[in-house]
């Protein structure tokens, strides 16, 4: 039976298919930063050399936030959720470490363990990219660990020489607070259960980045959900798209940061205009169409028994599933060894 | 009748798979291999192209065992005469990203290696906005998708086509800039001299010269001489 009262049955797949079949929910997010994230490989920001615009041709840097960095905390959000509902313990699935292999989390978003196989992903996410440049987009601080009276020099404490100042300082880039970043995160094949089960990980996940830092605060606007028998356009694309209509209606006001609801308008409409070029089939559920689903959504994660049955059906899928076509190929490839 | 494309893929995101592994360095050569680019396209196990393989070697969501396929995979493309030629980078830059694997602990020890698998290493990348082309050969006219993913991150990446017109057939001695599969032109043609990219599965070879073979000749949309792409090409797996 189906839970979604806005979204038409045909969209979605009735279990999880074994093979891929041609059907996409693409979710269009905004990204946007709240405190001062970090996203870093080398003791530097993530960045890229891309063009502003797609009419713009001049290069810019963008400040980017790469795929698994966005993905990762939307699945450990869903996996907490799982755990707190008892659909899963924390000795039976391990992320990364140990995969249970029959539940939401390792179906929908996949695994891979060398001798038992792997399940692909059936979420992909795509390198996002700042609306703005690099250059004012991020802040150096300054961080030091000072001593018990919050000086840096020492008043001798723990076998020190008094007035000796301390060497422990050091510089890191952050990303400043509202600075957008457009990102598609597509559902390949989804069920009406696992399509809930992705959209409130990406509406609950409040932090993203180095968790060390406490600082990742970042917050998904949701400004719609395309349903289509195929990939649709890039977060590059997307970002140059609504970097073009921001800069000829002159609300990129640099060096100020962007104007949320015109950062949402020019993003609504530039996807709108790139949809018209795509040549597949698609349902646009952007503006008022997707108002009713996004509130039907949050009331429905919002209560209890409203979650509880979104996981406890993706669970029952996943275990399904399962059931098929993984337990009994792992026999089958463990008797072909022999 | 045969239809050649010229394709053109430009990357929307950075791009990565292991060309070669140096240590803990992964390179990516600016260079896709035509086995690659076939399933990139989406031409195998296809209903719409009809080169569906044998239920057991089909696409499946879960892979047992990590076995490469490529001749189940893609002789139902020679059948339809189908031949995708090895992408190569018109314009690219490099890019290097430092990877490793975490845990959501919120501190780590460090333990004594246990096994000699590396849990950080670099990774050459090619950047967003490179550009690859390359040649796809079909006996009927063909339809491919607007995006599609690449790599070993399934990178989003644009597909611009364009059909060339006005094809000859001729035979003769003729050199091709571009890369090819060695083992998918030599049994045809008489292939007298190459230089080689190293990378697995099959090396490929490029600057090739063809010493009395069959080629199609066509306009260079960039260049003012014509270009001449092998004819008969098929993917081969034993001689």
């Amino acid at each position: 039976m189906a839970i979604l009262k806005t979204v038409e049955s045909k969209f979605f797949q009735a279990e999880i298919p074994y093979k891929p079949m041609g059907k996409y929910a693409h979710f269009l997010t905004i990204r946007i930063t709240e405190s001062y994230p970090l996203f870093q490989t080398d003791g530097e920001l993530n960045k890229a050399r891309v063009r502003a615009g797609v009419k713009d041709k001049t290069t810019i840097s963008r400040l980017s936030m790469f795929k698994r960095k966005q993905s990762t905390p939307e699945r450990l959000v869903g996996r907490e959720l799982l755990r707190n509902y008892g659909l899963m313990t924390a000795q039976e699935c391990e992320y990364n470490v140990n995969f249970a292999m029959d539940n939401p989390d390792c179906i929908i978003y996949g695994f891979a363990i060398g001798d038992s196989g792997s399940e692909k992903s059936k979420v992909v996410v795509d390198t996002a990219f700042s609306i703005t440049a690099f250059d004012e987009s991020h802040e150096t601080f300054t961080l030091n660990a000072p001593f018990e009276n919050g000086t840096m020099a020492s008043k001798g404490e723990n076998g020190s020489k008094a007035g000796e100042v301390t060497s422990r300082i050091n510089q890191q880039d952050h990303i400043k607070p509202q600075v957008f970043f457009p990102s598609i995160v597509t559902l390949k094949d989804p069920t009406e259960a696992s399509f809930l089960y992705v959209f409130n990980n990406i509406l609950r996940t409040r932090h993203y980045g180095a968790q060390t830092t406490r600082t990742g605060r970042v917050r998904n606007e949701l400004i719609g959900v395309v349903f289509a028998d195929g990939e649709i356009t890039s977060n590059l694309h997307w970002t140059q798209a609504i970097y073009d209509q921001m800069k000829a209606s002159n609300t990129l006001n640099q060096p100020d940061p962007l104007d949320e609801d015109d950062v949402i308008t020019a993003a609504k409409s530039a996807i709108e205009t790139l949809m018209v070029d795509e040549f597949i089939v698609h349902t646009d559920l952007i503006g008022d169409a997707f108002t009713s689903l996004i509130n039907e959504v949050k009331t429905l994660t919002g209560s209890e028994k409203g979650i509880k049955e979104i996981l406890q059906k993706a669970d029952a899928e996943a275990k399904t599933y399962a059931n098929k076509h993984i337990s009994k190929k792992k026999t089958a490839a463990k008797a072909g060894k022999e | 009748m045969v239809f050649i494309y010229r394709c053109q893929l430009e990357l929307h995101d950075s791009l990565y798979f292991a060309t070669r592994e140096i240590g803990r360095l992964y390179e990516t050569e600016p260079i896709i291999h035509n086995y690659a680019l076939c399933y990139a396209l989406g031409l195998v196990d296809s209903e719409i192209y009809s080169t569906t393989v044998a239920e057991e070697y089909s696409y499946r969501y879960f892979c047992p065992e990590q076995v490469p396929k490529y001749e189940e995979h893609l002789t139902p493309l020679n059948q339809q005469g189908i031949y995708v030629t090895p992408a190569v980078a018109i314009s690219h830059y490099a890019i290097l990203n430092t990877w490793k694997y975490a845990n959501n602990n919120y501190h780590v020890e460090m333990e004594k290696t246990q096994k000699n698998i590396p849990s950080f290493g670099r990774a050459k990348e090619i950047a967003p906005e490179s550009k690859f082309e390359f040649f796809t050969i079909s006996q009927k006219p063909l339809q491919l998708l607007k995006w599609i993913r690449l790599g070993k991150w399934m990178s989003k990446a644009e597909l611009t086509i364009q059909e060339v017109t006005k094809i000859e057939l001729k035979t003769g001695n003729f050199t091709f800039s571009y890369p090819l599969n060695p083992l998918d032109v030599m049994f045809t043609h008489q292939v007298v001299t190459y230089d080689v990219i190293n990378m697995p599965p099959v090396s490929l070879i490029q600057n090739v010269s063809i010493c009395q073979g069959h080629y199609y000749e066509f306009n260079n949309p960039n260049k003012t001489e014509k270009l001449r792409l092998p004819a008969k090409m098929q993917y081969r797996f034993k001689a």
